[in-house]
């Protein structure tokens, strides 16, 4: 962990850019991430610490987009990035230290676990082909959206981030929604056709180039189909019904 | 909040939050499809973990140290705050920074030139300069025992102005007050019109001046109207006619008739002339008394 071979700082760099060689990266130091989480927990991830392990690794996939090469070693780096995370979360946990876990046994005597003792209404079938439902269309979705080289993993690095400029692409949903041949129009060409959306919705050009990813998604999730996606975002649905007329 | 899992990654999910956000969330053993109601985001730090303030830290605080350097050393030491004119007969104006450095040094007539010719200001302070300046008119022979100096200092800042006089004031009276007058300028008002061309009144004749308040008013505007809009009549005694109530009368006499016809020419300088002849009129009233 004190020297960082090149080859690591390179292949960090890569993962920036490329999901599929940070997924590979994180595969590669799983052993890594799992030691760092013990040190912890002092307990191995695999009995009741499952959460942490996430957590670590989804902080080790932040250091890795976080890394500059100004900040020492990779491993280091990465360690002390997992360590703050998994602290802050254990505060954040704190501040529910009133509430009893799933897993404790509801009294001294009897050894089964509260979470046995609860109604299940979670697992039954209905609610399985509900997600066999949504996993087909998501899969779809996913599908399509590749056919405009784009990725979810992109468009999540997309999104609009300040709720001013979430708002202002509501609002250019809104006018899709008004005018279907602008949506028509994106999936035949392949492109968005952002002239007639920034002037429609009355949003400046430059906010539409620079969420363009994330606009195409949210534009496609409203074309044909996709009504789970659809039904997922019955909020800004109704907000925009609202705005749009 | 719910979030409807996307796609799932090793170390993390993307979601899709029912406001119709793409989230990078940790994944705790997601399936796609799965609806959950909290998730683990990242901290918005995380991504995008440039500072861009930070180059901007250096140059607010090269800033910051100029406007030290410029409000606490420059203004009070280098920027002109004030005037202290000091009349013997030589004229003249030293222009004074808050800190009392001589920032410059003219002469207000010819004497005043003579006066100054040669002599050099630089990094002096005003109590050098008006007590060098005292020795050398009592050496050019300008100034002999009983004669009269008056101090005027002119300032925006009426405290300054006052506290600086005081201060001129006693410090010429300790070094010469056993011989020479010291007075205020600006209480100086010679009713005695062309029968004294000396420029040195004795002191009895400063006592009678009366009309003190109305003049200062009309000090200052004549005096830059005339500089301002008179570019061409620079002849060194352009100066004088604004202070019409100074000692030597006659000079004024003249000035007013040259700027008369000055201004007949110009013809657009109107309210000059009534200036002009109002001040004549007070000449007159004053002569009359």
């Amino acid at each position: 962990m004190t020297a960082p071979s090149p080859e690591l700082v390179d292949q960090v760099m890569a993962a920036k850019v490329d999901s599929q060689a940070a997924d590979a990266l994180i595969a590669q130091y799983m052993p890594f991430i799992r030691n760092e989480t013990i040190k912890f927990t002092h307990a191995p991830p695999e009995y009741g610490h499952e959460d942490e392990l996430s957590i670590a690794m989804f902080a080790f996939y932040q250091a890795m987009l976080s890394y500059q090469r100004i900040k020492g070693p990779f491993l280091a780096y990465a360690a002390r990035i997992i360590r703050h995370r998994l602290i802050d979360e254990y505060r954040k946990q704190q501040r529910h230290s009133g509430v009893i876990s799933l897993y404790q046994p509801q009294s001294q005597e009897e050894e089964v676990p509260l979470l046995e003792q609860i109604p299940d209404h979670g697992a039954d079938m209905a609610s399985h082909q509900q997600r066999m439902a949504s996993q087909e269309e998501i899969a779809e979705f996913s599908a399509q959206l590749e056919t405009f080289g784009i990725t979810f993993s992109q468009v999540a690095d997309n999104c609009p981030k300040q709720e001013r400029t979430l708002q202002a692409c509501r609002q250019v949903l809104a006018y899709a929604r008004t005018a279907p041949q602008l949506l028509d129009q994106m999936v035949a060409t392949k492109r968005l056709p952002l002239a007639e959306l920034s002037q429609g919705a009355k949003v400046e050009r430059k906010t539409l180039e620079r969420h363009r990813k994330y606009l195409v998604a949210i534009l496609l999730a409203f074309t044909n189909g996709y009504e789970i996606i659809r039904g997922h975002l019955c909020h800004i649905h109704t907000e925009k019904g609202g705005d749009g007329q | 909040m719910t979030y409807l899992v996307m796609e799932v990654h090793p170390a993390y999910a993307v979601v899709l939050d029912s406001q119709g956000r793409f989230l990078k969330v940790a994944n705790r053993n997601y399936q796609v499809g799965q609806q959950v109601d909290r998730v683990v985001t990242m901290p918005d730090s995380a991504q995008s973990h440039r500072q861009p303030w930070k180059p901007l830290v250096g140059l607010a605080s090269l800033a910051a140290c100029l406007c030290l350097v410029f409000f606490g050393y420059y203004r009070p030491n280098f920027s002109p705050y004030g005037t202290l004119r000091i009349q013997i007969n030589p004229d003249v104006q030293m222009t004074l920074s808050r800190t009392q450095r001589v920032l410059d040094l003219e002469g207000l007539n010819q004497d005043g030139w003579d006066l100054i010719e040669g002599y050099s200001y630089h990094n002096k302070d005003q109590d050098t300069v008006a007590q060098e300046l005292v020795d050398r008119a009592i050496e050019m022979g300008y100034l002999s025992d009983g004669d009269t100096i008056s101090i005027t200092v002119d300032s925006s800042d009426t405290q300054w102005q006052d506290s600086e006089t005081d201060y001129v004031m006693d410090l010429l009276h300790s070094q010469y007050g056993d011989t020479i007058t010291v007075q205020r300028g600006d209480t100086v008002i010679i009713p005695i019109n062309p029968s004294t061309p000396a420029p040195a009144t004795p002191a009895p004749t400063a006592p009678p001046p009366t009309p003190a308040p109305p003049t200062p008013t009309p000090y200052i505007p004549p005096d830059d109207d005339d500089d301002d809009n008179e570019p061409q009549d620079d002849d060194g005694d352009d100066d004088h006619q604004g202070h019409d109530w100074e000692d030597d009368g006659d000079d004024d006499q003249d000035d007013d008739q040259d700027d008369d016809q000055d201004d007949d020419q110009d013809d657009d300088q109107d309210d000059d002339q009534d200036d002009d002849q109002e001040d004549d009129q007070e000449d007159d009233q004053e002569d009359d008394s």
